[in-house]
């Protein structure tokens, strides 16, 4: 890879995994964007699109250079049209619900949870977050935003136990 | 002329990609050798005292991805199978799905096996989320085998 080219982790609305895109290091946030558009497919335009860093909140002005911004080699960043994700939570009969930013993980989202209903230490890893009425438990690494699609900004998960393979 | 098999260059494409690019930027995995049929990946484990900070796993990806991958534990430096006393040991998840006696060692007690789902059809209800899915690539079988090594049932080397 050329000395001014940097690599982006990138996920978001319309990107069904973790897409590795590679663009100049003096590229804007905008022209990140672009590039990412033309090589997972997405169909919603840049005006729409708003930028986050993973895990945080703040969204990242366009215009910006990617260096401009903290955006750096191998960094991870979210591309979504829905500013929050209403997250709901079913354990034990108990709903527990928050909003969190499009670019939080899954693995963050899934230690809020762990705190709302008291799980710690073993209990904590041997239960996992499972999208309502499918079988689907998305890896710790994955972003919120890249299971919800715009304008319908929320999900629901169930808390569930690993179960040991046997028989 | 390029020798390079159909499912070799779709594996090789994969290491390239997101998915496996990501754990490796994590720490999760990394690829050690790739010499067709068979691949060496290591994984990493949680901190345990006395124990390796990853293991390595010789996967075979004949038909790849179209067919579930194989893998068993491996020694990277004497390229032959780990000893017994060298793989992750622990309770509950850990014990079932890293069994030295089962099948010789050849392959992990997992759903996503290519030998181990033979003959347990109910694995397909029962731990549906664990079943190799064509479409998919190495990352599905990487994050099973680092979950296992990453959670509270494994406690570090299995010993003698």
């Amino acid at each position: 890879m050329s000395e001014n080219m940097i690599e982006l982790f990138v996920q978001g609305e319309e990107i069904g995994e973790v897409a590795l895109i590679r663009v100049p290091h003096d590229a804007t946030v905008r022209e990140a964007i672009l590039k990412t558009k033309t090589e997972c497919g997405i169909e919603a335009s840049e005006a729409e699109i708003i930028v986050l860093i993973e895990d945080q909140d703040e969204e990242i002005v366009l215009d910006a250079k990617l260096i401009e911004v903290g955006i750096r080699h191998r960094h991870r960043v979210h591309f979504h049209r829905c500013r929050r994700v209403e997250v709901s939570v079913n354990f034990n009969g108990l709903t527990k619900a928050q909003a969190f930013s499009p670019s939080a993980t899954i693995g963050k989202i899934k230690r809020w949870a762990d705190e709302e209903f008291g799980l710690k230490g073993v209990d904590a890893t041997e239960h996992a977050l499972q999208i309502c009425g499918t079988s689907t438990r998305p890896d710790l690494d994955v972003h919120v935003g890249s299971l919800v699609k715009h304008p319908h900004c929320q999900i629901c998960f169930d808390l569930v136990p690993k179960k040991r393979v046997e028989g | 002329m390029d020798a390079m098999t159909p499912p070799e260059k779709v594996f090789r494409a994969h290491l390239e990609k997101g998915p496996f690019q990501s754990g490796v930027d994590r720490g999760r995995w990394r690829l050690a050798s790739v010499a067709w049929p068979h691949s060496v990946i290591s994984v990493g484990a949680a901190d345990r005292a006395g124990a390796p900070s990853e293991y390595f796993f010789r996967f075979e990806l004949s038909n790849y991805p179209a067919a579930a991958p194989t893998a068993r534990l491996w020694n990277a430096t004497g390229n032959a199978p780990l000893q017994r006393a060298s793989w992750p040991g622990g309770r509950g998840r850990i014990q079932h799905a890293f069994n030295p006696d089962w099948k010789g060692g050849s392959c992990l007690y997992l759903p996503c096996d290519r030998y181990a789902i033979e003959g347990h059809d109910p694995w397909r209800v029962q731990h549906s989320e664990m079943i190799w899915n064509p479409k998919g690539d190495i990352t599905q079988y990487l994050r099973i085998i680092n979950d296992l090594l990453d959670s509270e049932d494994y406690t570090g080397l299995r010993g003698a």
